[in-house]
């Protein structure tokens, strides 16, 4: 089976069904895989083949769909690029994966022009939304070809998506992620279409990250309604759940708050929604307590995977969230809210690693490893990064740090390159933030290493304040003084208006380290 | 006995599972006997 299939059997079982709801225009199930049959026979006939790369630069809009399960029936692979890229960026990724061909929306279309002269393997550039002189038109592109289905030769195992990491760490790493990774993740935790169940799931999370392709590959499996929104705004999210009635919707931490903390939050009708997942950064304790009393309809699901996984691989599930039973059985769901990402998924085994390579026992800290069939096989041609990614035998080195408690919940405790190390002492920026973000006037915070000549580093409080407060650099760390060990608690304090975030609400401490990392 | 559309069928020898693309009137078997609807 591969993803193509997904596409197939839910035309089939529900041809009628919205597939897609965007701005007011909806697409059923047999239109999009219609459509996709003739984008692929336009695409066929522009000489594209097997296992050649195609990119797409626009933001979440059923074109994007269109384009996969085209590309993906082609047994070509689609590359999304993270429509937030500089230059310099887009063409790195698009010559590494030496795309031939490139998808733009209309407000790339100038930047895709200012880097076509230094992209050699492009051979031809779409456009999605206007009719420009040098490019293809994307909607005269599928209305010159026929809808017949393409049936190509692909296999399980075979690469579909090329997606570059989000770099908040250095350059962009291409990972291949194949067929069979989606398939056994979507397989293992999605009911199929069904004619007699509808499901309507509201998607914000970008298509260019794998959070956003495994929902959208996820919904289509099982024949729910995509409501796509081209990005996330507080408003405009609340007044999509109310009118298409969703049922489902993936937040990162950042947008959850806000959704909560809108002054409007009681004029929609939001009780349609049953589930949220969230994930991609982590969620401070105060957020997901006050969006559980909130919001007690909804089942929470705390799903942490990144691209290299190709999908989930813990999950901290909604009967995690039912904070009940003995005073001991509730501190301990308290404690698992507070910083736990939940248990390994079936297919996937994932252990504490230490600095020898020695697997850890419970409660130690070391790097948080796994290994399983949906985990990537390398970076895309980069040997000396795919040798660096993995142990000796073969565990995929996910790059946060974390530890394990005696019932398999695993909690993390920051980037391996995040953690600050003060006099030989790991300190976890989380713990230090947590403590921050109980401060009654602090909105958000992030903590980063700063050097030191004593203690080789020493923690920094970067603190926005909530609208109209004012605090002390002193205040502020005396509350953390009474919060944390005393090596712990950070010893300067910066105020600023906002974190710096990447799309998916990632704080950037890269950036953070740049400006603020002086002693 | 019809198979009916967008259902999964099982064996409950084998645990094989089919899903419904298109419904017809003829009965899913495997390993010699007839499958049943997934509960």
């Amino acid at each position: 089976m591969n993803t193509t299939d997904f596409l197939s059997i839910s035309a089939a079982i529900c041809p009628d069904r919205d597939a897609i709801v965007f701005e007011g225009k909806r697409i059923t199930y047999s239109q999009l895989s219609q459509r996709a049959n003739k984008l692929a026979n336009a695409l066929s006939k522009l000489g594209i083949k097997q296992g050649d790369r195609l990119a797409m630069l626009q933001v979440n809009c059923p074109e994007c769909l269109e384009t996969y399960f085209a590309v993906a029936r082609l047994g070509a692979i689609y590359v999304p690029l993270n429509f937030r890229a500089k230059e310099e960026e887009l063409s790195y990724m698009c010559n590494h994966a030496e795309a031939k061909v490139l998808f733009a929306g209309k407000r790339y279309l100038d930047l895709v022009r200012s880097i076509l002269p230094n992209l050699p393997s492009v051979k031809t550039c779409i456009s999605i939304d206007d009719k420009v002189a040098d490019m293809q038109l994307y909607s005269e592109l599928v209305n010159s070809a026929p809808d017949d289905e393409i049936v190509a030769d692909i296999g399980d195992e075979d690469v579909t998506i090329l997606m570059y990491t989000a770099g908040t760490t250095g350059r962009p790493k291409g990972v291949p992620l194949r067929h069979s990774g989606f398939v056994s993740y979507v397989l293992d935790n999605v009911e199929p279409a069904s004619p007699d169940m509808e499901e309507r799931n509201l998607l914000t999370v970008p298509l260019y990250h794998v959070a956003g392709i495994q929902a959208m590959l996820a919904a289509i499996y099982g024949g729910r309604t995509l409501v796509i929104m081209r990005q996330f705004e507080v408003n405009e999210w609340m007044k999509a759940v109310q009118q298409e009635h969703a049922t489902r919707a993936m937040l990162v931490p950042t947008m959850l708050k806000q959704v909560i903390d809108n002054p409007d939050f009681s004029k929609y009708d939001l009780s349609s929604l049953h589930v949220i997942t969230y994930g991609a950064s982590p969620m401070p304790f105060e957020v997901i307590t006050k969006a559980m009393k909130m919001l007690p309809w909804v089942r929470f699901i705390n799903a942490f995977g990144q691209t290299e996984t190709a999908s989930t691989i813990t999950a901290l599930g909604p009967e995690d969230h039912i904070i009940e039973g003995t005073e001991e059985e509730k501190q301990k769901k308290l404690k698992r809210l507070g910083s736990s990402i939940g248990k390994p998924l079936p297919d996937v085994e994932v252990k504490i690693l230490g600095e020898n390579g020695e697997t850890l026992p419970p409660g130690e800290i070391g790097d948080i490893v796994a290994k399983g069939p949906r985990i990537m096989s390398g970076y895309w041609q980069d040997e000396e990064k795919t040798k660096k990614a993995f142990t000796p035998d073969g565990w995929l080195i996910t790059s946060d740090r974390g530890w394990m408690d005696e019932d398999g919940y695993v909690f993390l405790a920051g980037r391996g390159d995040d953690m600050i190390i003060r006099g030989g002492e790991n300190i976890s920026p989380e713990e230090v933030e947590n403590a921050l973000y109980s401060h009654p006037k602090v909105e958000e915070a992030a903590v980063i290493a700063v050097p030191d000549s004593e203690w080789g580093q020493i923690p920094k409080a970067i603190v926005v304040l909530k609208k109209g407060e004012t605090a002390t650099e002193a205040e502020i760390m005396e509350h953390c003084r009474a919060k944390l060990a005393s090596f712990k608690r950070p010893r300067s304090v910066v105020f600023i208006d906002e974190l710096p975030r990447n799309t998916l609400g990632k704080v950037l401490r890269k950036q953070l380290r740049e400006t603020y990392g002086q002693a | 006995m019809a198979n009916e559309m967008g259902k999964r069928y099982i064996c409950k020898k084998c645990n094989s599972e089919f899903i419904v693309t298109k419904a017809g009137n003829g009965t899913l078997s495997c390993c010699g006997q007839p499958m049943e609807i997934k509960k």
